[in-house]
């Protein structure tokens, strides 16, 4: 059973698995550091699946619809941030009522272009490639590990460097940390705190929008109703255990993409994978009430004032 | 340098680099916090802006820094006006400003902050070398050492405060404002600050330092400017008036209608403090090894410039913040082993907090809500197991006709009434429990004349009628003096002074042991004690 | 005396704007749903009646407005209960659905009479429900752990464990598909009218919003809990237990959504057939939005609700247009109610017209 195929197959499951979650942990991962509580992934996400699959559907060209996906995903960033920053809406329900809004105007469109209620699998859309690395793709192991998978999984990890050098190392960065820990500060030299948020905040709508279409066009080869199935609320759980981090939230996103993927093999052995579907959840709740029990000591001391 | 800074630059030192006149802000509850203010600051001196709390210094520094809109008055920068719309606006004059609470991001270095709003760039990437170039520039030029790469949430406050001023510098301020930069540091750190501070007029910065501890204003300061009620007393050389003018001219002697009150007769000991300490999250010591007692039958009055220990010593007392050393007791039993506020308040306490807006009421919420807030849990207010709103709004109405409340009816929001009235609504819910003990702190603050009255008869009345033990904290001298039957005055979380008759003494003695300038003897403080 | 006048005008027209901001989202998102119906319909105009009247047409439809509305009486108040204190706790979905699991479990024990079963159902659903929204309120009162983030993670938890228990101990090989073993005879609810699918539920459902207004508006609890959730530190000084009443509501908010997916489960169904959360904990969220957390208002909104959702069920019935149009009705109604600054300049600008014109007409007097 474990035999080298095996593992090969699982690892390159493992990196399906975790592409999408980590593509949109960097989204939450931004979000968090311009402190908007943003709830919409799964909009963007949705939006952006369909964007992608249309465009390049209609127009034959992956770079039209890496275009229309991100058009998708930017559309209900920019909605979420202009209700939110403009109009004081409360984000928890402005991000709900959008992932309700991309459910049910995903749907419309898929009827409206397609004639389908469901999917758009009568469509002919394109996917991302498969890369093959050349020379290391011949190396063994190392060449199986490193090279052959779509196009977006390597970006996933690009990604990871792009956000991380993206706060610590850009000027824009340092300003959404600002906007983000303390705007007062931020507005008292000048910068335009609710600007900062929104370019943040369409940044994060970019991100989710790659791990949208990786689902329609990487994962799956069209797209479908409610594909990003609760993987926009796994990416701010993992963004909350890395806190905030671009490289612990990586690494929570692959841990809870195995958990996926290994519920995905215990379901072909006919075990019950529904362990391991709820790993990720469980595991987050068990790290915050850890993390509580440290704070708590410290909250004891600032007595009944610190509540 | 921009045109704007260069105006400060072509000033000589010792001219007038900044007139503010007749400047007049008034907030939109009406309050007004600045009335025809006049203030003049010269190149190359330090000068001490002085006040009570209240008296309107950190919004005419507002006013200057562009964060407040004037409703009068205007700016002139060497004899010309100019307006300041923003902070942005100020920094671009050379005039920077160091707030009390610090405008610092914590989870950024020290070089991240100095460079926020103008950060340098190499391409399309932040060039954090030039930043720290930059701050270790500007550190190594005005003597004030900092680490470019630590991180500001981990530094101490006197560290922050270095920060904040190199921050201003690197903007190019040439006239910095300090909004009381004492109050959050240890006296080292404060030796080291008016080192950091001479050093900067001596180089040609002009620094405008608001305060109301005398004995910092006067080791520092060349000129002082005092502000009592929002209006401008006068400005003076600091060699030409003592600290008694100072305290005089600040203090003021507003005569206030006395209370009409009869001898108090203090009977037992209701509230016992015994070599009570407390030091905050940060360390820094709040009080320590007060004892005191309060009873039944008499007003004992706190006075204290705010910051010495006051307002934890209130916090502490109300069970808000931990016993941590000492104890405190209430008719013989101790709070310490309370599980929450309401077990306090069971003993026969009531509370009037300082915050009335976070700890006195609940904006949102009708008044009669507000009012049966600490008691509405009690079998009388429950009618088969439901609440019994009758009885709930005809005592309610009861208590806004004999607290004068002006309202719609019980029924009306808090938010909907102005500050003297939500004050009522605290008493009208504190005063009428039969308190044992109540600890009152600053009971009038920033409400109408006529309230204030009320309120000041209603606790004299408690004292006569209930026999209530009170704790009375103000900051308002001619309150203090008025309503209490003896003070103790806390200087630097000490008790520092103990006059067991009111009537005796008056605001100039109470000052000069509130500014540090007189202590008694361990024996005199000890008459604070009576078992 | 004029003071007092014009705060009044003001709380008036303060008033007056929130009930407008409703309708005009909701005249806005049917606006929308007309464009929407004519992209894709020959017959934009019948269809868009349809979505407008559809479910009065006949009575199966108006049957079914009420079944859709049963389980969103109960998930909306339970939402209120714990947004009033403050607690933005949306474990309502998996408490719904632990409620569903815990009474299937029960209700597929034969031999236990009617009287007895059906109680027993709804207690155990009650339990499942509490259990679930009880431990992130718990985790916060204790352990300073996130509530939103701890709500939403249970739900999956809530989930998946549910999930395991239908397909595995309480799974039936001889259904045929993924489901439960058949529920008692003896659990199926009773009817209140005539062969109509509206059972007990309503009748529990209405008692629940009835306990969620008596809970908070006419119990000491009640004070304690909207103290809490409008100024945590002033109910903390003037003594109010403040985390009991926290997890205090979050039980008993789940006890309610739970109640909701023992009723929608054995009222509706033979056997558990859910295989993935179903939604009316989300419902819930947006319900208490438009009702501002006062269950007294529930049953309308949840009438709302369920009405379009009856309507989008005519739509596709008597049309090919795809019923999650309704989703975005929806979303446009939600988003507009919940921004604070729409027509707030309107809004604004019609307080000062109003004080103005008073000043005025008392300098007319004087």
């Amino acid at each position: 059973m474990l035999n080298y195929t095996f593992i090969m197959e699982f690892i390159s499951s493992i990196l399906r698995m975790s592409t999408p979650l980590i593509l949109v942990g960097m989204a939450a991962v931004i979000g968090a550091k311009a402190n908007v509580l943003c709830v919409a992934y799964e909009g963007m996400m949705l939006c952006a699946a369909l964007g992608g699959v249309l465009g390049s559907a209609y127009s034959h060209s992956l770079l039209v619809g890496v275009l229309c996906g991100m058009a998708g995903g930017i559309f209900i960033a920019a909605i979420f941030a202009y209700f939110v920053l403009y109009l004081d809406a409360r984000p928890l329900l402005s991000g709900l009522a959008l992932n309700t809004l991309a459910n049910g105007g995903t749907l419309y469109l898929v009827y409206l272009l397609t004639g389908m209620k469901q999917n758009t699998s009568n469509l002919v859309s394109l996917k991302f490639p498969i890369v093959h690395i050349p020379v290391i793709e011949n190396i063994p192991v190392l060449g199986g590990l490193v090279s052959g998978h779509n196009l977006m999984v390597y970006i996933a990890f690009i990604s990871v460097v792009f956000v991380w050098f993206l706060i610590n190392k850009t000027s824009l960065g340092i300003r959404i940390q600002a906007v983000g820990k303390n705007p007062d500060a931020a507005a008292s030299v000048g910068v335009n705190v609710r600007k900062t948020k929104f370019i943040a905040l369409l940044l994060s709508g970019i991100l989710a929008s790659f791990g949208g279409m990786y689902l329609s066009m990487g994962y799956l080869p069209y797209f479908t109703t409610d594909m990003a199935a609760g993987r926009g609320f796994i990416a701010i759980a993992a963004q909350n255990m890395g806190v905030g981090n671009p490289i612990l939230t990586m690494i929570f996103s692959m841990i809870f993409g195995s958990a996926m993927a290994v519920g995905n093999v215990a379901q072909s052995y006919r075990l019950p994978s529904q362990f391991a579907s709820m790993a990720p959840y469980l595991l987050t709740i068990i790290s915050m009430w850890i993390m509580g029990i440290r704070t708590r000591k410290k909250r004891l001391k600032a007595g009944r004032a610190g509540l | 340098m921009t045109e704007k800074q260069k105006l400060f630059e072509d000033i000589k030192i010792g001219d007038d680099m900044l007139t503010m006149e007749n400047i007049t802000k008034i907030y939109e509850n009406g309050f007004v916090a600045n009335s025809n203010v006049n203030f003049c600051v010269r190149k190359g001196e330090i000068h001490g802006l002085v006040g009570e709390n209240g008296a309107g210094k950190t919004t005419l520094m507002k006013v200057l820094f562009g964060q407040e809109n004037p409703e009068g008055g205007r700016i002139l920068i060497a004899g010309q006006e100019h307006k300041i719309t923003s902070p942005l606006d100020a920094l671009d004059y050379g005039i920077g400003m160091v707030h009390q609470h610090f405008m610092l991001v914590d989870e950024l270095s020290v070089a991240d902050n100095m460079a926020l709003g103008k950060e340098p760039t190499k391409g399309i990437f932040y060039d954090r070398n030039e930043a720290r170039r930059q701050a270790l520039e500007v550190s190594k030029k005005y003597n004030l050492e900092v680490d470019p790469d630590a991180i500001v949430g981990k530094l101490s406050v006197g560290y922050k405060q270095r920060v904040e001023i190199l921050k201003i510098l690197l903007r190019g301020a040439k006239l910095l404002l300090l909004d009381e930069p004492t109050a959050v540091l240890t006296p080292q750190e404060i030796r080291e600050l008016f080192v950091q501070l001479k050093n900067l007029r001596d180089q040609g910065f002009s620094i405008v330092f608001i305060s109301h501890k005398l004995n910092e204003v006067r080791e520092i300061c060349d000129r002082i400017t005092v502000l009592r009620m929002g209006k401008s007393v006068g400005t003076a050389d600091i060699k030409d008036v003592t600290e008694a003018d100072i305290s005089r001219m600040m203090v003021g002697r507003d005569v206030m209608l006395d209370i009409e009150k009869e001898e108090a007769k203090p009977e037992n000991v209701v509230l016992k403090v015994r070599d009570l300490s407390y030091e905050d999250m940060q360390g820094r010591k709040a009080f320590s090894d007060i004892s005191f007692d309060v009873r039944s039958g008499e007003i004992l009055g706190v006075a204290g410039v705010e910051g010495n220990g006051q307002a934890e010593l209130a916090d502490v007392i109300a069970g808000l913040l931990p016993v941590q050393t000492g104890d405190v007791c209430v008719n013989g039993v101790s709070i310490k082993d309370a599980k929450s506020i309401r077990d306090i308040r069971e003993m026969g306490v009531s509370l009037v907090h300082q915050d009335r807006m976070i700890y006195g009421a609940s904006r949102n919420q009708s008044i009669q809500e507000n009012i049966v807030a600490d008691r509405y849990y009690k079998k009388e207010y429950t009618k088969r197991g439901l609440l019994n709103w009758k009885k709930i709004r005809e005592e309610s109405q009861e208590h806004i006709t004999e607290f004068l409340v002006k309202c719609e009816g019980p029924d009306a929001p808090v938010k909907t009434l102005s500050g003297g009235n939500i004050q009522k609504v605290v008493a009208a819910r504190e005063f009428t429990s039969d308190p044992k003990f109540l600890l009152s702190c600053h009971p009038t603050r920033g409400i109408d004349v006529g309230a204030a009255e009320m309120i000041r008869k209603k606790m004299v009345e408690l004292r006569d009628k209930n026999k209530t033990a009170i704790l009375l904290f103000s900051a308002d001298l001619t309150e203090l003096l008025s309503v209490s039957d003896s003070i103790f005055v806390m200087y630097e979380g000490e008790i520092v002074a103990y006059f067991p008759d009111a009537k005796k003494i008056n605001e100039q003695t109470l000052g000069e042991y509130m500014l540090g300038l007189k202590k008694q003897s361990k024996e005199e403080t000890g008459g604070v004690i009576f078992e | 005396m004029s003071k007092m006048k014009s705060v009044s005008k003001t709380r008036q027209i303060e008033m007056e704007f929130s009930i407008l901001r409703t309708a005009m989202a909701i005249l806005i998102s049917l606006a929308i749903a007309f464009l929407l119906i004519a992209t894709v319909s020959d017959t934009p105009v019948r269809d868009f009646i349809t979505l407008l009247v559809g479910p009065l047409k006949n009575t199966s439809r108006l049957t079914t407005i009420v079944s859709k509305l049963i389980p969103l009486l109960f998930t909306g108040t339970a939402i209120c209960l714990v947004n009033s204190a403050g607690q933005i706790n949306i474990a309502a979905e998996g408490a719904f659905f632990a409620g569903a699991v815990a009474s299937t479990a029960v209700a597929i024990i034969p031999g236990i009479p009617s009287v007895i079963h059906i109680p027993l159902c709804i207690l155990a659903g009650a339990a499942a429900g509490s259990i679930i929204m009880g431990i992130p309120g718990m985790l916060h009162v204790r352990y300073d752990v996130v509530t939103i983030v701890a709500s939403l993670m249970i739900n999956y938890v809530a989930l998946y464990l549910g999930l395991y228990i239908i397909l595995n101990p309480l799974r039936d090989p001889a259904a045929g598909f993924e489901a439960s073993y058949r529920f008692a005879e003896s659990t199926v609810l009773p009817v209140l009218f005539g062969n109509s699918r509206i059972h007990i539920g309503l009748i529990l459902g209405m008692i629940a919003v009835i306990l969620g207004y008596l809970l908070l508006y006419h119990t000491k609890f009640g004070i304690s809990a909207r103290t809490i959730g409008e100024n945590p530190k002033f109910a903390v000084y003037s003594g109010m237990p403040v985390g009991k009443t926290i997890i205090g509501i979050s039980l008993f908010a789940g006890c309610l959504a739970g109640i909701g997916g023992t009723v929608e489960t054995l009222g509706n169904y033979q056997r558990f057939m859910y295989g993935g959360l179903t939604n009316h904990g989300w419902d819930g969220v947006m319900l208490a939005v438009l009702c501002h957390n006062k269950p007294q208002y529930m049953p309308l909104a949840a009438l709302f609700l369920a009405y379009i959702r009856t309507s989008a069920d005519a739509l596709n019935f008597t049309s090919s247009i795809p019923p999650e149009i309704i989703n975005i009705i929806q979303a446009v109604i939600i988003i507009l109610v919940a921004a604070e600054r729409f027509l707030a300049n309107w809004e604004h600008r019609t307080i000062v017209r109003s004080t103005k014109r008073e000043m005025e007409a008392q300098g007319g007097v004087k």
